[in-house]
């Protein structure tokens, strides 16, 4: 089967006044219909950039796609099509969900004002359709009297329920797609796991992808089947989340399995990652990513090695990946 | 010693980098030259008669030509530059004095003080300029003086609020609340925590005020109520070259020109202070 | 037994709000009542809005009480101003979450770092340079750092400065309040085990206040557990966490995702109902009652106080039906 979505060597870079910042490298992944995918990585990973390149979010002024790259999604070359088309999916084919639910909606339209806006640019109904659209949406994320809510502002509703309106605006017009960039990180657990709950049901009944970018290795493990772990701007691994939880092969991915929190695992220290990451100027560079802070590095990591196939579906960027015992690192 | 550093620091930032910047502040030294030492600029005096020589147009001898009693427009503009730069930074710095401490106990201590203050601040921004100038020359008569009190206390509602809202923003930083916490007590939070934080948007509207107080100064001193003859200031001579205009046109342009070049200038100043101090306004 | 070194009795914080021309009075924290010993970290856990942080204030006298009393070293909060205050002003110390906003940009770090030894005269001016020196390398900072500008520094070596900061007066309390949720995670796991590190060697007590259970698992002796101003559960913390007792406590370690999916694929989870009340209008009786599933009427008419339960204690009335219950199923 052909994946709904197919990231091939993408590489994005951001010009400053001064330099050139490649902010992702060579990423390659997959998505297909229904399927929940995560990326997973910390600050400056690039996971977020990666994101927004699909929907082509960023300034075309200062933002360059290398010339290798490819973004297809459902046959339709995104990098390649022009911004009138680009803009006709975002919120139909492709819906997307940011992190701050408050910065997302304006607080002087009601919640049903705005979802009307998404709904009359997309689709062509008459009024009342809309709106019975709407509160279909609305109670199809689990919020209680969405015949009430949908003329209610904003700052009426709590930061969960926000999110929750944000999730009922992606699906309207019944997406195939939806990126959820860092959805929950501005909720509290209980919020976050009532997002995630419905986010889940609704890609299982309504076969939506999910690309959820997030720096938690829980949010991973609650939501996702497979996992692609970014670092440094690079895809460094890739599989299903079981594989990769019970067996990660790239030292970052044990690295930060090992310097999450767990609120099951009996008291413990965590262990962290020594140093920092480090965004890169200029050229590209040719040493794998993570040799900074990796304990297993040797000379030959001056060569960035290639992702590639250890088990089925489950790749990695490391020339150790076979021989490493990682999992007592963590 | 320890706050010093910061300042030094603050006031480095301010040395302009790009080529609009050096040329202003060439152009001003240049100017506080002017004002400093006018007779290196000019080889007349300003109050020079010269019956041969009344409302001549401009040659080379005498670029802005001459006035009613013969005298070098360009030199009684050279010459009121002195007086125009006094009131300009005087006004200033009176405002400064009462606006700043005043601004920092409002925003840090709030409540009671900061809603008087407030009132008062509000009060005076609602003012007319012009009857209040009215007032106080009724009762102290027109002076230089006289001039920099009522552009001083123009002035103060402006640093007030800027220094208010700034402390205000900083008290809830976390190195203020920190601070706190350690032990320090107000004055020692106000001089080493807020003041070097707030000199920086405090020296960026100094410039902005000052081409204020030029154009205000043009406007009192044109209906009588700044500075008097025989002192020169560029309103004071704008208000006797209005007589001239159908006969001697370029005598209240020179001088019209200069007041809104000095003041056009000065607002750029600010602004490309303001840049440089924050830097993620350079991009905007 | 010794007195504890923080003892908050009863802690009450009304904050008074005036919106659209109505005051409100919103309950912060009302009835609240935490101990920290000597040489411990106690974890306080809650969600926004619970009133963790305004409780940590008021710990160490940042925050004035309107109700009840907060005894450090066994005595009652000095007045602001008096030299006892003084001595307490060295004796606790706090880090807050904003490393960004946490250090003065227009002072060298090394002058950051001094601020604490002139304020508390901590030996004579020129053994400073040798004690900053001393106490960036503690924190795992090179000394040089001391003269450079926080602008400079990422997050995570801010936060390390902060923490230098709070060890420069040897104090016998830190509240480090959300000290790593504006971190990485690689970053914050660094900030977490340098802390521990810290509080063994130098036996400094902890009150660590934090919405993420993971990481209060990984720190805290004592965890206590924070819903809107009130303490739900407290005790040690493997027991809190392994034998939950109050269903707010359940349901908030069943929402916590767990970065291992066959735990995650088996945690036990309580939906809540509803969102958290208005601050300003608390439920009457048990605070928690409007989102419990199994509140009843009871718990409307009387509020649960904190009762023993195992090594813990427990504000439900029927904390033993529920826990009795689930364990046989």
């Amino acid at each position: 089967m052909k994946p709904l979505l197919e990231i091939a060597d993408l590489g994005v870079a951001f010009r400053t006044s001064s330099s050139l910042i490649h902010a992702v490298v060579d990423v390659s992944l997959t998505v297909s219909a229904g399927e929940r995918v995560g990326v997973i990585g910390e600050s400056g990973s690039g996971k977020s950039v990666m994101a927004r390149a699909i929907m082509r979010l960023d300034d075309p002024r200062r933002t360059q796609y290398a010339t290798s790259s490819r973004i297809t999604l459902d046959g339709r070359q995104i990098l390649a099509l022009p911004e009138r088309e680009v803009h006709r999916l975002r919120g139909d084919a492709v819906s997307m969900i940011f992190q701050n639910p408050m910065h997302s909606l304006n607080p002087a339209f009601t919640v049903g004002q705005q979802m009307d806006a998404v709904l009359k640019a997309h689709r062509k109904l008459p009024g009342r359709d809309r709106r019975a659209r709407i509160v279909d949406a609305l109670g199809a994320v689990d919020l209680p009297a969405p015949g009430d809510l949908v003329d209610r502002y904003p700052h009426e509703l709590s930061g969960g329920q926000r999110q929750r309106v944000m999730v009922a605006q992606a699906i309207l017009c019944e997406p195939s797609l939806i990126i959820a960039d860092e959805p929950t990180s501005a909720l509290d657990v209980t919020a976050q796991d009532t997002v995630l709950d419905v986010l889940e049901r609704l890609s299982r009944d309504k076969a939506i992808a999910v690309l959820m970018i997030t720096h938690d290795m829980g949010v991973v493990a609650r939501f996702c089947e497979t996992v692609n772990v970014m670092y440094g701007g690079r895809l460094v691994e890739t599989g299903p989340v079981g594989d990769i939880f019970a067996a990660p092969r790239h030292p970052y991915t044990a690295a930060l399995l090992a310097a999450t929190p767990n609120p099951a695992a009996p008291a413990r220290t965590l262990h962290p990652i020594p140093g920092t990451q480090t965004t890169r100027r200029g050229s590209a560079s040719t040493a794998c990513a993570f040799i900074a802070r990796c304990p297993h590095a040797t000379t030959l990591c001056k060569q960035a090695p290639a992702l590639r196939q250890i088990r089925a579906n489950h790749r990695v960027a490391c020339h150790y990946a076979e021989e490493l015992d990682l999992k007592a690192a963590g | 010693m320890s706050a010093s550093a910061p300042i030094t620091t603050r006031i480095g930032r301010l040395v302009p980098r790009s080529p609009a910047g050096i040329v202003l502040t060439l152009l001003g030294i240049g100017v506080v030259l002017v004002a400093l030492f006018p007779a290196w600029f000019t080889p007349y005096q300003p109050n020079g008669i010269n019956a041969r020589a009344i409302l001549q147009p401009p040659s080379p001898a005498n670029p802005f030509g001459t006035d009613e009693l013969g005298s070098d427009v360009l030199a009684r503009i050279i010459y009121g530059t002195r007086l125009e730069i006094a009131i300009a930074m005087g006004s200033v710095a009176l405002a400064a004095l009462f606006a700043v401490p005043a601004g920092l106990l409002a925003g840090y201590r709030g409540k009671t003080a900061d809603w008087i203050l407030t009132l008062i601040a509000d009060s005076i921004l609602s003012f007319p300029i012009v009857l209040f100038a009215v007032m106080v020359v009724a009762s102290m008569g027109a002076s230089v003086g006289t001039l920099i009190f009522v552009l001083g206390i123009v002035f103060i509602p402006r640093i007030f609020r800027l220094v208010r809202g700034q402390t205000q923003v900083l008290v809830e930083q976390g190195f203020v609340r920190g601070a706190r916490a350690m032990g320090a007590g107000t004055f020692d939070i106000l001089l080493r925590h807020i003041l070097p934080n707030i000199l920086g948007p405090v020296l960026v509207i100094v410039p902005q005020l000052m081409a204020v107080a030029i154009l205000i100064e043009a406007g009192l001193s044109f209906i009588g109520l700044g500075v008097q003859p025989p002192q020169i200031s560029w309103g004071s001579l704008l208000l006797v070259s209005k007589n001239y205009y159908v006969n001697a046109i370029w005598y209240p342009l020179a001088v019209g020109a200069v007041t809104t070049l000095a003041s056009a200038l000065l607002v750029f100043a600010g602004d490309l202070a303001a840049n440089a101090i924050n830097p993620d306004r350079r991009s905007g | 037994m010794n007195a504890p070194l923080l003892d908050v009795r009863d802690a009450e914080i009304v904050f008074t709000a005036r919106r659209g021309g109505v005051t409100r009075h919103i309950q912060a924290v009302s009835g609240a009542s935490i101990s920290v010993a000597r040489g411990q970290t106690v974890g306080l856990v809650g969600e926004s809005g619970s009133g963790k942080s305004t409780l940590g204030a008021a710990a160490i006298g940042l925050q004035a009480l309107d109700g009840g009393e907060v005894l450090f070293d066994g005595t009652p909060m000095p007045a602001e101003g008096s030299p006892a205050w003084r001595t307490l002003r060295r004796r606790v110390q706090v880090i807050f979450q904003d490393p960004f906003s946490a250090l003065n940009p227009r002072q060298t770090i090394g002058q950051s770092l001094a601020e604490p030894l002139r304020l508390h005269s901590m030996g004579p001016r020129r053994s400073w340079p040798d004690r900053i020196a001393e106490l960036l390398e503690l924190v795992g900072l090179n000394p040089e750092m001391a003269r450079q500008y926080p602008g400079t520094l990422s997050g995570g070596q801010r936060q390390r400065v902060c923490i230098a900061r709070a060890l420069a007066v040897e104090p016998d309390l830190i509240v480090c309040d959300e000290i790593t949720s504006a971190l990485d995670v690689s970053t914050q796991a660094q900030i977490v085990a340098l802390i521990a590190d810290i509080q063994k060697r130098m036996g400094v007590a902890l009150l660590f206040i934090s919405h993420d259970l993971g990481l209060v698992r990984a720190i805290a002796d004592r965890t206590a557990v924070m819903y809107l101003g009130r303490i739900m559960e407290a005790g040690p913390a493997g027991e809190v966490f392994e034998t939950p007792r109050h269903p707010y406590t359940r349901a908030l370690l069943g929402a916590a995702p767990i970065p291992d999916p066959v735990l995650e694929a088996r945690r036990e989870r309580i939906p809540l109902r509803g969102e958290i009340p208005d601050p300003a209008d608390p439920p009457s009786g048990c605070r928690f009652r409007t989102r419990c599933p199994h509140a009843r009427e009871e718990c409307a008419k009387r509020t649960p106080l904190p009762e023993p339960a195992g090594g813990a204690i427990v504000a439900c009335h029927f904390w033993r039906e529920i826990t009795g219950t689930e364990d046989r199923s």
